[in-house]
């Protein structure tokens, strides 16, 4: 498939730093050598094709790494728009001969400079506007990237009327939350790890609503094993996906949001688009990683997610708070304020 | 059967009412329903209501699932009702009065002003046993389990009527879809008790009035149900004190 640069994609994605994967495996006919490009951002592009939504990558290529990752990338039938420097790239070498997985070697690339960055940041705010949706992808490499990029990224792409999705952690989710995002999809053991989240559906909630305060639209939280959630301006709703005899949850997730976006990118409405997400990440779990064909066996299963309305059972009652005896006594003689009124947004019941 | 009054202090229009009702007619219990026709949190036994043509304002209610049960919407609170039922009001006088499911926990000592417990206090003082009922329901719940905590509080009754009449226990039970168990606790010092705000353009703010920041002593009712137990706490309505200040009446 040739890409044409210059067309509007469904999707941009900003991947800094796709990375060169090189693995050696074992056969009976001798060794096999396998050169693919890996990272977030590539991994999102491929299961977004396989449900027929068409990508634009922005990304930096890096020397001899990059030569060939913009061929491999352009075969599988991603658009890509480059900055190209000399220097190195991301890339690894895996050895599997032995039956598991031994690193020979791996390079993190150069840091990306100042005007590499600048030039990357050009690309993306030039592609966006030809597509539905845009994603904020991260680099596998921690250090390469200052997360304060990620927060202007998307305060500028919003400013610019792009919907913009990300699949991010720690920092990165953080910084681009604080600029804005129309969705975010977050795993309850990353909630965890950030300190953000207990084990109880309440303590998950209660932390999307406050992603939701802190500037994400929409946001979308994997459990694995169990049935995911999603906040909106409408609250919270629990998308059941079918049961699938599960082999592993790893990509899952990846699925999940490719799936949404991928409704997004239709032009769904974010409450019909995470039920095609539901359908894309049980197809995966069965075995890791969409593949090709599988638009229709995902549009199939689709019918098998069920959704639920949660938290609006108080719908008919009056806004709730807690106020000690001394604040009770305080509201008379107008020391402290009534609890503030959320906005109608969080779920809180209409009145 | 058992005649028995299950009322509330959220509303006629109440989902825990609601469950009370169920979980008492599928008990066997003979249920008569009558609530106040808006929201009473924090009434006490308040004996207050509203008037019209010189009556108290009483209007017969088809409740959803309970099309078979009389039921009365009041424009009085909890207390005003279990008094006026103990005299006939709402057919014959009722011999068990459950008040709930409330929505929101009432422990401690500050269910003094629980409009939940003062119409199960009402009832007692009238010759009745008395069930005051109320689900921890949290101040963000994302499903709340009326039926499971209706259910626990009508399995309580058997062993509430071995007791003499007048026995009144305050009943509160986590939210949960399965329970911990029951204890029998004492009351905290404060605890929380459930109290609405009406503002004007009839707007209601909802508030649980307690200890903040809220750690109860251990083994009160308080504690115990934030531990995830069914509480139980036998609770008496006024009663005199003997202070011996003066000499007492001369036969």
């Amino acid at each position: 498939m040739a890409p044409d640069d210059s067309d509007g994609r469904d999707v941009t994605i900003f991947a800094p730093a796709p990375i060169l994967t090189v693995t050696v495996e074992e056969r009976p006919a001798g060794d096999e050598i396998h050169v693919h490009a890996g990272g977030q951002g590539v991994w999102q592009a491929r299961m977004l094709l396989r449900l027929g939504t068409s990508v634009t990558m922005c990304c930096v290529l890096s020397g001899e790494t990059g030569v060939v990752l913009r061929h491999l990338l352009e075969d599988e039938g991603i658009a890509v728009r480059a900055v190209e420097r000399a220097g190195r790239g991301a890339a690894y070498l895996h050895d599997r001969r032995s039956g598991e997985r031994r690193l020979v070697a791996e390079e993190a690339g150069d840091p990306l400079g100042r005007h590499e960055l600048d030039e990357l940041y050009g690309l993306v705010l030039g592609s966006a506007p030809d597509s539905r949706v845009t994603i904020l992808s991260g680099p596998a490499d921690l250090a390469s990237l200052p997360p304060d990029t990620y927060r202007r990224l998307a305060a500028d792409l919003r400013a610019a009327g792009a919907t913009v999705a990300a699949d991010l952690s720690q920092a990165r989710l953080a910084a681009a939350v604080e600029g804005g995002l129309a969705v975010l999809k977050v795993s309850d053991e990353e909630l965890r790890r950030d300190g953000l989240a207990g084990e109880s559906v309440e303590a998950i909630v209660a932390a999307m609503h406050e992603l939701r305060a802190r500037g994400a639209a929409v946001v979308i939280v994997t459990r694995a094993g169990e049935p995911l959630l999603l906040l909106d301006e409408e609250g919270v709703l629990e998308v059941t996906p079918p049961r699938m005899e599960v082999a592993d949850h790893r990509g899952a997730g990846d699925s999940l949001f490719a799936g949404v976006v991928s409704g997004l990118a239709r032009g769904e409405t974010i409450r019909d688009a995470v039920v095609l997400g539901a359908a894309a990440g049980a197809l995966n779990v069965t075995r890791h990683g969409l593949g090709s064909g599988d638009a229709e066996a995902v549009a199939r299963l689709r019918r098998s997610v069920t959704t639920r309305r949660i938290g609006q059972d108080g719908a008919d009652h009056p806004v709730s708070g807690r106020v000690s005896p001394e604040g009770l006594a305080a509201l008379a003689t107008g020391g402290i304020p009534l609890p503030a009124r959320r906005p109608s947004a969080g779920g809180e019941p209409r009145r | 059967m058992t005649r028995t009054l299950v009322t509330n202090d959220d509303g006629i229009e109440a989902p825990g009412l609601r469950a009370m009702a169920q979980a008492a007619r599928a008990a066997g219990l003979d249920v008569v329903i009558a609530a106040p026709a808006t929201q009473s949190s924090g009434s006490s036994a308040s004996i207050t209501a509203v008037e019209a043509d010189g009556r108290i304002a009483v209007e017969p209610r088809a409740l959803a699932g309970l099309e078979d049960v009389p039921a009365y919407a009041v424009q009085g609170g909890p207390g005003l009702i279990a008094l006026i039922a103990a005299r006939g009001a709402f057919g014959e006088p009722a011999d068990l009065v459950l008040s709930g499911v409330n929505h929101g926990a009432n422990v401690g000592r500050a269910i003094l002003h629980s409009g939940t417990v003062g119409a199960a206090l009402t009832g007692a003082l009238n010759g009745a046993w008395g069930a005051a009922v109320s689900l921890d329901a949290g101040l963000r719940p994302l499903e709340l389990h009326w039926d499971v905590a209706a259910a626990a509080a009508v399995g309580l009754v058997p062993r509430l009527l071995e007791r003499p009449r007048g026995t009144v226990v305050n009943v509160n039970v986590p939210n949960a879809p399965r329970l911990r168990g029951v204890v029998e606790a004492r009351l905290a010092s404060f605890g929380i008790v459930q109290t609405t705000l009406t503002e004007r353009e009839e707007h209601h703010l909802r508030l649980a009035v307690e200890d903040l920041p809220s750690s109860p002593d251990p083994g009160t009712d308080a504690a115990c149900l934030a531990d995830g137990w069914v509480t139980v706490t036998g609770i008496a309505s006024v009663a005199g004190v003997e202070l011996g200040l003066f000499p007492g009446p001369q036969a």
